[in-house]
């Protein structure tokens, strides 16, 4: 029977007391079965905020100012759909039976001895319409 | 180590060393129908200048309606486990299998305390 509506979030905070010299990357996944009705993935988006800070230069390193964001859709059969992160216009119809958001953030090791520490936000969102 | 959580709410994991110390901790909100599941992959080492540090989660708090394990076991069994093969005394297994781990110390970045 579809759903209706459906909400898909996740957020990791990840303090570390440091000083360290490897800052382990970030991946998590939110899922959810589906019904194999017909599903539109309305919205899906990613933020951050926090990062990593370097103690040999004090500089924060930041490379991407978001982190990635993935959904996929499992469709009947096995095959599958995938949808980037920031989206806002509802994609086509699929008969799915299952739907993991997937978000990732990097992890850094220093080069030298150089110490880190890290406090850091990451988090995401996917809205999906499930209707018969 | 993978930790996967059923249900919406929030958990807070903290990671101890053989002594008890706090070097990590993850607080991971989920959000959804009561059907939405989460997974989180995490190392259960970190580097220092001194080398390899080897840690044990500990499940420090989580939501009413939530069930979580760590690598398919029940958390608290994990921990305990964990905190033996690491080295840990008596006293911390227990109190971490019990979901007692001291704080972490206050780092160098500070995210807003709404974020917190």
């Amino acid at each position: 029977m579809a759903q209706g509506s459906i909400m898909l979030q996740v957020s990791v905070i990840q303090d570390i007391a440091g000083p360290v010299t490897s800052i382990p990357p970030v991946t998590v996944m939110a899922f959810h079965f589906l019904s194999f009705d017909k599903t539109t993935v309305r919205e899906i988006t990613a933020e951050k905020t926090g990062g990593i800070l370097a103690g040999g230069s004090n500089m924060p390193i930041g490379y991407s100012g978001s982190p990635f964001a993935v959904l996929r859709l499992f469709l009947r059969g096995g095959e599958e759909v995938f949808f980037l992160a920031p989206s806002h216009v509802s994609s086509p119809q699929f008969e799915a039976g299952f739907a993991i958001l997937e978000i990732e953030e990097l992890g850094v090791t220093s080069i030298g001895s150089n110490e880190m520490n890290l406090s850091r936000l990451i988090g995401g969102h996917a809205y999906l319409d499930e209707v018969e | 180590m993978n930790i996967t959580i059923k249900g919406p709410g929030e958990i807070v994991v903290r990671f101890i060393d053989q002594n008890g110390k706090a070097l990590l901790q993850e607080t991971i909100r989920v959000s959804g129908s009561g059907m939405v599941e989460a997974k989180r992959d995490i190392n259960l080492s970190l580097e220092t200048l001194s080398g390899q540090v080897l840690v044990s989660p500990v499940l420090i708090q989580q939501g009413e309606k939530q069930q979580v394990t760590f690598d398919g076991e029940h958390h608290s069994s994990f921990t305990r486990k964990r905190c033996q093969e690491i080295g840990c005394t008596q006293n911390i297994t227990e109190d971490a299998a019990h979901g007692h781990a001291q704080p972490l110390q206050e780092g160098a970045i500070h995210l807003p305390s709404a974020q917190k």
